[in-house]
């Protein structure tokens, strides 16, 4: 009973009501501003840079190795010291290879995080999606795996030391010419990467005199492809041509195209000889020939690096994309480290224009107006049978650079 | 009337079946007289796939036509089938690179699988120990079930030893299904003759040849990817079941509609199709290899083994199936129920358990197909809708709620998908189905053997 009077008199004390919301609002102001006064704090101490790589989805593998990639360099960075006294950091977002998911991942990255300077994008199509808005923004995007042509002219801020696949298409039409292909088939995953591979490919194939028999494309969720290549089959074709988005497709094509009992040569990109691809196909993938960017089995600036990341993460895929992400990583420290603030991207993108870069992938390489890399070259692969490979040699052998017209 | 009015709506139906029949065929023809081989590679891959969506549509065939109702918890029984291969076989795949295991997903299976063995044991054997005081039985009960929770949750706890957990299990019922055998055969030969004397020898030797089976099982980890097939159908089926007895026997008795019922069960696909993305991810996973993955060649065009076992096991599902609907007194009651539930009830046939029993076959025999095209090629989270769509499909096509036509609309649909792409880029497969689906709803929709 005197509870519930104490209670009365606490709601019937008006006058105290406006006293006590004021002293709340203030109190939250002054949390608001303490908060600020931390985040400045932590951005005074480190460099604070966004990265978007596809954890999830169709371009996982990839998307995964080069975040790790990334966290080696960082890690390897701020051991020695970091940059200029200071510390190096990355907030990660997943972009999952689509454009819709790499918007969303920019703009929690730019309105909630503030960072001006992002690293990414795992897949040409949500680097597409993202550049427009980066461009806009003036944030500088930054890629070590997109190789969509489109990429090229999206914009006077967006970067990227992965290989345009205009370079792939002409070099996998040389590859197919000089083997003596005259006829050819194709099977695309319907992804921006993908198609842009093969109309390349398919393009400077043609131009060389080649002929295309039969094309198939398929959506990122379709898994039995046996209908599409019994069509390509009987098509007579001298080779197949595969372009996939996805390592567990690419893996699975191979498999199952195989497995319709087709012997003659498959072609591809680097995506169906990643480990998790060949994983999937087995003996079905040895023979395979892929038309790719790879390390340099004598640079030992790329041999350290594969020896490292081995030994932080236990397995290697897809090295010389590792190995492009793990570049972006040292490029933007070096680009920090004489624009000294994380927050001017026009600086960063002029310190970019004027680079040129040492790393893993490559000796001597920069960046031309386009934003696109120049002094880097793609080489043939061939898929070893399941009893030679190992991790040291990913499962394939380099055959040499790509002919030339 | 309706006879009538369709008449009207479509005078020339009578003719257009078989026109477009005619035609179909006519193409058929033409397009094998352009290439054999070609024809018949479309062929093997027609049979292959169809085997899968024979083996769903006589699953929802068996379902449909005893509650007629959609429930579309069905795809989710065939996507939980395959991935339940992959949960207890994943360490095997790709190097153990999407290794799972997860202690609430086995919880969440535990509680399940204890609380159908709880409702099993209180339905079947409710009320055939009228001695045993009902406390007694109660505390049996519950023991019983919570122990069979305890043990499904260590399986799925240590899925790379699953052949030593589930030695005991194999054991246990080699020897009881020996054992029953032996005693149906001897009561039928020597009617009234059941003594201790014949029954301890025989439950003797059926122990041991349990034991041995068990150790044999033990002894043989190549053995864990059929025993996870066994497990991952079991769970389905004990999936379907406790959907049954926990939500649609209580829905069915609140409201009479069946869009009631359906609309909840599209919940349940949607939820348990976001349960396995959770878990999962989303991109496509490979099961661990199975047997007959080398190509067969024959005639010029090649079938993988694991197809033409495919194609058997839907062949056999078939047989059983007739054989459990024709030649049983279930199948008995399970016809009476699909022809009239009120009266079946009124005769004495206890309804909700037999229903449940259709609930847990069916959900097997998607899981099973889910499991096998899931070793074929590979497998994702929306697998079950689309599996079931397929199933449905072929079940129209063939006739709903006849399990001959179940078998051959499979078959059908699978070899129309094919042959319908022959001139047509492969992106159309799916719009084939469909258009296949649409036909058959306007021109025949008692489909290619309609229900007597």
């Amino acid at each position: 009973m005197r509870q519930r009077g104490t209670l009365e008199t606490a709601e019937r004390g008006g006058s105290s009501r406006p006293t006590r919301t004021l002293l709340v609002v203030l109190a939250a102001l002054l949390a608001v501003l303490m908060l600020a006064a931390v985040s400045c704090g932590e951005s005074d101490d480190a460099y604070t840079i966004g990265v978007m790589e596809s954890l999830t989805g169709p371009g996982e593998t990839y998307g995964n190795v080069a975040l790790q990639a990334k966290q080696l360099a960082v890690a390897e960075i701020n051991e020695a010291g970091g940059i200029n006294g200071r510390m190096l950091e990355l907030i990660v977002e997943d972009s999952k290879c689509s454009a819709q998911d790499a918007i969303t991942a920019y703009n929690k990255l730019t309105d909630v995080d503030g960072v001006k300077i992002i690293l990414g994008t795992s897949c040409s199509g949500a680097m597409l999606g993202a550049a427009p808005r980066a461009e806009e923004d003036g944030v500088v995007l930054f890629s070590g795996l997109a190789t969509n042509p489109d990429i090229a002219n999206a914009g006077d801020y967006i970067f990227r030391t992965a290989m345009s696949d205009l370079q792939l298409g002409i070099d996998t039409g040389n590859v197919l010419w000089a083997d003596g292909i005259r006829n050819l088939a194709t099977m695309t995953e319907t992804t921006d990467y993908a198609e842009g591979v093969r109309r390349t490919t398919v393009d400077q194939f043609q131009k060389r005199g080649g002929t295309v028999v039969a094309e198939e494309r398929y959506g990122s969720d379709v898994t039995d492809f046996r209908s599409q290549l019994t069509k390509l089959i009987n098509a007579n074709p001298d080779a197949i041509h595969i372009a996939a988005q996805s390592e567990s497709s690419g893996g699975t094509i191979v498999k199952q195209v195989r497995e319709l009992g087709y012997e003659g040569p498959l072609y591809s990109e680097i995506v169906p000889v990643g480990a998790t691809a060949l994983e999937v196909a087995g003996d079905a993938a040895t023979g395979l020939k892929a038309i790719t960017a790879e390390l340099d089995p004598a640079s030992a600036k790329a041999q350290e690096l594969l020896t490292n990341f081995r030994a932080e993460y236990d397995y290697i895929t897809l090295p010389w994309y590792l190995g492009s992400a793990y570049d972006d990583v040292y490029i933007t420290a070096e680009c920090l480290k004489q624009t000294e603030d994380d927050q001017d991207a026009d600086a960063f993108r002029d310190c970019l224009y004027e680079i040129t870069w040492s790393g893993a992938i490559g000796d001597g390489y920069s960046f031309d107006a386009n934003g696109e890399v120049v002094g880097l070259s793609n080489v043939v692969v061939e898929v070893l049978p399941v009893s030679e490979r190992t991790d040291e040699n990913q499962g394939y052998k380099v055959l040499g650079p790509a002919p030339i017209e | 009337m309706y006879r009538r009015l369709t008449a009207r709506l479509y005078p020339t139906s009578g003719l257009l079946y078989p026109a477009l029949l005619a035609l179909a065929v006519g193409y058929i023809g033409w397009k094998v007289g352009q290439s054999p081989e070609q024809a018949l590679q479309f062929t093997f891959n027609g049979l292959s796939v169809g085997a899968v969506y024979a083996l769903l549509a006589m699953g929802f065939t068996l379902v449909y036509s005893t509650v007629w109702f959609f429930d579309l918890y069905y795809g989710a029984a065939a996507a939980l089938g395959a991935y339940g291969v992959f949960y207890l076989g994943s360490h095997d795949v790709v190097g153990g690179q999407y290794q799972v295991n997860e202690l609430y997903v086995n919880l969440l299976l535990a509680i399940v699988v204890a609380g159908v063995v709880a409702w099993a044991l209180h339905a079947a054997l409710g009320s055939s120990f009228p001695d045993v005081k009902p406390r007694v039985r109660r505390g049996v009960g519950i023991l019983v079930s919570a122990g069979s929770g305890v043990y499904t949750g260590f399986i799925l706890a240590y899925p790379d030893m699953l052949n030593v957990m589930l030695s005991p299990a194999v054991g246990l019922l080699t020897a009881a299904t020996l054992l029953s055998l032996f005693l149906a055969a001897h009561g039928r030969l020597r009617p009234g003759a059941r003594s201790t004397a014949v029954t301890v020898p025989a439950a003797v030797v059926a122990g041991a040849v349990g034991a041995y089976c068990g150790l044999l099982v033990a002894n043989e980890p190549g053995s864990s990817l059929y025993l996870s097939w066994g497990v991952s159908c079991l769970l389905a089926g004990a999936g379907g079941l406790a959907l049954y007895r926990g939500l649609y026997v209580r829905m069915r008795q609140r409201a009479r509609s069946p869009l009631v019922m359906l609309v909840a069960s599209l919940g349940v696909l949607l939820a348990i199709t976001a349960l396995i993305t959770i878990v999962f991810e989303s991109t496509p996973r490979p099961l661990p290899d199975a047997f007959g993955s080398g190509p067969l060649s024959i005639g010029g065009a090649t079938i993988k083994g694991f197809n033409v076992f495919t194609i058997g096991v839907a062949l056999a599902g078939f047989m059983l199936l007739l054989f459990l609907l024709k030649m049983t007194s279930f199948g008995k009651t399970v016809r009476a129920i699909g022809d009239d539930e009120e009266v079946a009830k009124v005769v004495g046939i206890n309804t909700t358990v037999v229903i449940a029993v259709v609930f847990f076959l069916g959900a097997v025999f998607a899981a099973l197909g889910g499991l096998l095209s899931g070793h074929d090629i590979s497998i994702q989270p929306r697998m079950g809708l689309l599996l079931l769509l397929k199933g449905w499909v072929a079940s129209v096509v063939g006739g709903m709620g006849n399990i001959y036509g179940a078998l051959l609309g499979g078959f059908v649909l699978g070899l129309v998908e094919q042959f319908g792409i022959w001139d047509l880029a492969g992106e159309w497969k799916d719009a084939i189905s469909f258009i296949l689906l649409i036909l058959f709803l306007s021109f025949r929709s008692k489909g290619l053997l309609p229900r007597k």
